[in-house]
């Protein structure tokens, strides 16, 4: 099917073209800049659904071309392609769905803007980059997705590049991710090594699974993009990029690539390498939703939120749940790019508002009070934070159950570390709900604390319809007809199901759990910090909960919340830190300084002090040709005497008869 | 004449005319100089290139052979000693000549800066540019030999004379570094003519007629014994000096020469110094083109000559190289002086081609290859673009710029590309030639940590450059000590646009799409790589008198 190809060479490149567009007629008229790019992606949102409709009943159309010539007799071919499914089509439509949004978003929040068009050029390739790793049909394909985004990301974070925290920023976030890129590629390599093409579909093929080593190295590729714990580093700082770019790359589309690609591959990977990709993803679920708990900055609370769900999603493909975690990941798109879309709405409101010219728009202490201001923005956000925090009727409540039930049946089957993996699962379940409620608390609840807040107003048209269709799009009905439980209908069409061996009760008791603990962090979030009131004196009503909650269990979350921060900021960052400075810094002594050290001093300096010594050498012996004839006899007596001294010393024995 | 001598007597033959010339008229010797470099271009690109991507280029793939009498010398007893002009091309050489031919032009251009004593300098550039492609081509031991040391008198000039400050220094210590490896050669190439004869005309003398033609040496019968070698001789198998195994010994003195040009750690001191005293054309040169004489040479002489030292040793050389890549990528890091950083990127750079060559497998080995012609490109790209700001205000130092990327936007794109391309991001020549190093590392004997010891390269690779560039073009310019640049500090000139832009597209063509280039070297490599390995393992296992 040739036209096929053509379909999928059309998704990927579209996007890139109209970046293109961008780019060069940026400079002759703005309007142009925003325009070419949102029919691009109009365009590509369009081919996509074609795509699914056409991946419908099935199957997959692959292209490849030899790369290279074969190398070793034709033992290995290194060959790139495409691979075309249902799974990656729809894929294709929500990259360029929420692309397309976060467009014309980005029209209204970078207007003004002194490189306009650069930004969605930037976002063009960026949408292309992220498509080649959705098409990719062989590891190399795939790894080379897997860097552009990585350009495309440390462009967009470095976009206001006169700030100094984008500055910084940004080549942490390329850097930290190579790390992860290093080892991926040293898990390809060997990879294929084993299977003899950089194939991934007669990769998957093989049936049997890859070795430890391989199977950990590749999963470290997605632990770097997909910001997993230790490598989770760089993603609160990549918050300062203009907040359109943290909602398309990294909420709903570039850190995902982690958990697509680990979903892809789980079928290879062995078991051992499975429980550490679970156990990697509970760590980072537990500890980010604690921290989430510890910030201020509207973003960075979204952000710790983001790498917590992600966390969630990895023990998913760890616990032999694939599909649950990518249908997470699909409803996971909606609400926290829609959540970050609410925050740069609020931020853009407020420096608006602001007269005073020193407020931080970013920290939510200074605002509340916004629900009475913006009501529509609030109901939005009710909607979303709730899908996000799994309550029924919403999106999130279907994905997280389907993660929860399989890492419970694992625990079930497995036993072990596995209840430690339930015990995250579900104490993150109850810690989102707290802290999207705080989140929401302090930014919608009680009073206004500035006199911003207080002149906030909603926002309209290209920057309100966005939020409004993410919104919409996280309730239940999208994706199941029954709100409690995953029905029969498209989602498990594309991903497939799962079928657990559990008992009935696991079924019933899981998600209300979940639900229950959610809840309970939410009313409990709201009820501390919705009030619009600091820790204050302690109200009597509730029975005296408030009292309980203020008192020791709030205090206790909260002081948890902050150690988990501090550890993160001192030991996990801090190592990073300390290594980049040992490594390299300005100042002070440095690994790379000892290095530059001993170079110069050590190997440099024996090379110098060789041709010293030589020159050294010479000059002595220069000396001793003065020509005259005296000094030379001396030296001559000189030498005859020390050689007889010498030989008498030796031979003293046979010369003296002992 | 055929296309090789051709390629050498064309700047020979403008040397003799231009030095005819009188000293003032500058432009007849700037576009003369460039005019001989696009010449030598288009005649590579229209008859040599085809030549050797036919596929009947031949398993051995030695094509445009051109053989003529040169020195013959009767040395009494010992017989006759015969030294021809022996010149052809495999992959690896041609490859290597595609780039000297793709790099000169874009030098001669960026020496449209140099306004000091022009005359002098354009003749010293093209006996460099008859020497370089002698390197390549030359396959006689004798012609090689000499060709090696003509390119060292140049560029010692050109250091010497068109430097910065400290360029004396600098050119007398890159000349007794390089002098050291080549003394050693000379003893080697001795021995190899006193163990070597001519099949053809022993024959026809009906006496021993001692050769000097690697063809000749590197021939083998059967079994992989060289059919040439006279048993009984100085690099017959077990023969010892000073209670060494002579051939073994030979292979390391010769080895260390090419690791000196390589530069491979810790004899690469010469390398900073040499390159940020050398004005930027002398430095394109340099780590574009004379580097790679290293590289070749190992492959070339070292291993084709003296192939078990390259089993024997090959451990050894992939810990050298695993040793650059991550010392010259820390020393890199400490830099504040924009051309000592990409100086030492190269050091790093290069080795990834040591990796590749202690693989001993032919994926490695192809990796290695590909890796001199990709560094050639970007490090003359990098040159270029540290000669840009250089050139606009005499300044280096890192920490004096920032928010460079408001004032040169082109130039901020260019230095993107360069950087990426250098680092090896997908797409980007370095990626190709990288990807294949490890593919041919992780499918040898080196153990895992080592690998993954290297592999931290790409990270620190992203460390330096990626600091540097947040250095130059992030921030906002400071108005303070350095306004008076401002004025200064404007985008690409078309000159700077017509070096830069066939490179980028390099860049990037040579990453997209680097079957072409692969096809022509690895029948070659892979001819090459058994041959040594089968002729190796038969010393190695051959019985010592």
């Amino acid at each position: 099917m040739p036209w096929t190809i053509s379909l999928i060479w059309g998704i990927i490149l579209m996007p890139a073209l109209g970046g293109t567009i961008s780019l060069v007629s940026g400079k002759s008229s703005v309007r142009v800049g925003s325009a070419a790019l949102l029919v691009a992606l109009g365009i590509t949102l369009g081919l996509a659904m074609a795509a699914v409709s056409l991946m419908w009943a099935g199957g997959q159309v692959q292209v490849a071309a030899a790369w290279m010539p074969d190398l070793i007799a034709g033992d290995l071919s290194l060959r790139v392609g495409f691979r075309l499914d249902l799974l990656a089509a729809c894929m294709a439509v929500l990259v360029a769905l929420i692309a397309l949004l976060v467009t014309r978003y980005s029209e209204v929040y970078m207007k003004g803007d002194a490189r306009y068009s650069s930004y969605f050029a930037y976002l063009g390739f960026f949408v292309s980059a992220m498509l080649t790793i959705v098409f990719a049909g062989d590891l190399l394909t795939l790894f080379a997705g897997w860097e552009w985004v990585g350009l495309c990301s440390y462009l967009l974070i470095g976009f206001w590049r006169n700030k100094t925290a984008a500055a910084h920023a940004a080549p942490k976030a390329f850097i930290v991710n190579r790390v992860g890129d290093a080892f991926f590629l040293a898990g390809i390599i060997l990879a294929v090594w084993r299977s003899g093409t950089t194939d991934m579909a007669s990769l998957l093929g093989q049936g049997q699974p890859l070795a430890f080593w391989p199977g950990l190295l590749l999963i470290c590729g997605a632990v770097g993009k997909s910001a997993q714990f230790p490598l989770q580093v760089w993603l609160p700082d990549a918050m300062a990029g203009p907040t359109p770019v943290s909602a398309l790359l990294h909420a709903a589309t570039m850190v995902a690539a982690g958990v697509y690609m680990a979903a892809r591959l789980s079928p290879v990977l062995p078991a051992e390498v499975l429980t550490v990709l679970a156990v990697i993803g509970g760590i980072t679920a537990l500890s980010a939703a604690l921290m989430a708990l510890a910030q201020t900055d509207i973003k960075r609370i979204l952000a710790y939120s983001t790498l917590s769900q992600l966390g969630l999603m990895m023990m998913g493909i760890g616990a032999g749940v694939p599909e649950a975690s990518v249908f997470h990941l699909f409803t996971h798109a909606f609400f926290k790019a829609g959540l970050f879309l609410v925050a740069g709405i609020i931020i853009h409101t407020l420096q608006e508002a602001d007269t005073t010219g020193n407020l931080d728009a970013q920290d939510i202490r200074q605002m509340g009070g916004l629900r009475r201001v913006m009501p529509w923005t609030w109901r939005l956000t009710l909607l979303m934070g709730l899908s996000l925090a799994g309550m029924p009727l919403f999106s999130g409540f279907l994905s997280k159950d389907g993660i929860l039930l399989g890492i419970v049946a694992h625990a079930l089957q497995s036993g072990g570390i596995w209840y430690g993996l339930v015990v995250a699962a579900f104490v993150t379940t109850g810690l989102t709900g707290l802290y999207i409620s705080r989140w929401a608390g302090y930014i919608f609840g009680g009073a206004p604390r500035s006199e911003a807040a207080a002149h906030a107003h909603d926002a309209r048209g290209a920057m309100a319809m966005p939020v409004w269709v993410l919104g919409i799009g996280s309730i239940w009905g999208w994706f199941s007809l029954n709100p409690l439980a995953l029905s029969e209908g498209w989602v498990s069409h594309v991903l497939g199901h799962a079928s657990l061996h559990v008992q009935e009760w696991v079924h019933v008791a899981v998600p209300m759990v979940s639900a229950g603990l959610a809840g309970a962090g939410l009313i409990l979030g709201w009820r501390l910090y919705g009030g619009g009131r600091q820790a204050g004196p302690v109200t009597r009503r509730w029975m005296y909960l408030d009292f309980w909650y203020e008192k020791y269990l709030a205090v206790l979350a909260l002081s948890v919340a902050r150690l988990v921060y501090r550890i993160d900021t001192w030991i996990v960052d801090g190592f990073v830190r300390v290594l980049s400075g040992v490594i390299v810094r300005n100042e002070g002594p440095s690994l790379a300084h000892a290095a530059a050290f001993t170079d110069m001093y050590g190997v440099d300096g024996l090379v110098n002090g060789v041709a010293k010594l030589t020159g050294r050498v010479g000059r002595w012996v220069r000396t001793l040709q003065t020509g005259r004839i005296q000094q030379y006899i001396g030296w001559s007596v000189l030498v005859i005497l020390a050689l007889t001294g010498w030989y008498c010393w030796t031979y003293w024995e046979t010369i003296w008869g002992y | 004449m055929g296309i090789l001598t051709l390629l050498i007597v064309l700047p020979l033959g403008a040397l003799a005319l231009l030095a005819m010339v009188p000293e003032t008229w500058t432009r007849v010797f700037r576009w003369t100089t460039l005019g001989v470099t696009l010449v030598q271009l288009v005649v590579v690109l229209a008859g040599l290139l085809p030549v050797l991507m036919h596929p009947a280029a031949g398993e051995s793939g030695f094509v445009l052979q051109e053989q003529a009498d040169w020195i013959t010398l009767d040395m009494g007893s010992a017989g006759l000693m015969k030294a021809t002009w022996l010149l052809a091309v495999d992959g690896m050489g041609g490859l290597l000549i595609l780039l000297t031919v793709l790099i000169l032009p874009i030098a001669v251009i960026s020496s449209f800066e140099i306004t000091q004593s022009v005359k002098g300098y354009f003749l010293l550039f093209l006996l460099l540019d008859a020497s370089l492609i002698g390197v390549f081509c030359a396959l006689d031991f004798l012609l090689f030999y000499i060709f090696y040391e003509l390119m060292l008198l140049p560029m010692f000039f050109l250091i010497g004379i068109w430097g910065g400050a400290r360029r004396e220094y600098a050119s007398v210590k890159f000349f007794l570094y390089t002098l050291v490896g080549s003394v050693f050669m000379l003893l080697v190439m001795v021995g190899l003519m006193f163990s070597f004869t001519d099949p053809v005309a022993t024959a026809a003398a009906g006496h021993p007629v001692h050769t000097l033609s690697m063809l000749d040496m590197m021939q083998t019968g059967p079994e992989g014994w060289p059919s040439n070698l006279i048993s009984g001789s100085f690099f017959d198998a077990g023969r010892t000096l000073l209670g060494l195994n002579a051939r073994l010994l030979a292979f390391l003195v010769l080895f260390i020469g090419f690791a000196i040009k390589i530069p491979a750690v810790p004899l690469h001191t010469w390398l900073p110094d040499a390159h940020v005293e050398a004005p930027t054309p002398v430095s394109v040169i340099l780590a574009g083109i004379l580097l790679k004489v290293g590289g070749y040479g190992m492959v070339r002489i070292c291993m084709g000559l003296f192939p078990e030292g390259m089993i024997v040793y090959s451990p050894w050389i992939a810990g050298a190289g695993i040793l650059a890549i991550v010392y010259g990528a820390m020393v890199s890091m400490a830099q504040q002086d924009y051309k000592r950083l990409v100086a030492y990127s190269s050091v790093s750079h290069m080795g990834y081609v040591l990796l590749g060559l202690g693989a001993l497998q032919v994926t490695g080995l192809t990796g290695a290859v590909y890796q001199l012609f990709t560094h050639g490109i970007t490090s003359a790209m990098l040159f270029i673009l540290v000669g840009v700001l250089y050139v606009r205000v005499h300044d280096r130092h890192l920490p004096n710029f920032s928010g460079l990327w408001d004032l040169m936007p082109r130039y901020a794109f260019f230095t993107l590309v360069g950087f990426f391309a250098s680092m090896g991001l997908p797409g980007l020549c370095s990626f190709v030639s990288e990807l294949l190093v490890f593919m041919g590392v992780l499918g040898s004997s080196i153990p895992l940590g080592w690998i993954l010891v290297a592999l931290s390269g790409i990270v620190w690779s992203a460390v330096y450059f990626l600091r540097a560039f947040r250095q130059l073009f992030f921030g906002t310019f400071d108005a303070g000590h350095t306004s008076t640049w401002r004025p200064l500090l404007t985008d690409l000139t078309l000159r700077e646009y017509v070096m830069l832009v066939p490179l980028a597209v390099l860049a990037v063509g040579l990453g997209v799409w680097p079957g072409p280039v692969l096809d022509m070297i690895d029948d070659s490599l892979a001819h090459m790589l058994h041959q040594s390995l089968t002729t190796g393992h038969r010393f190695l296992s051959a019985p010592i008198p």
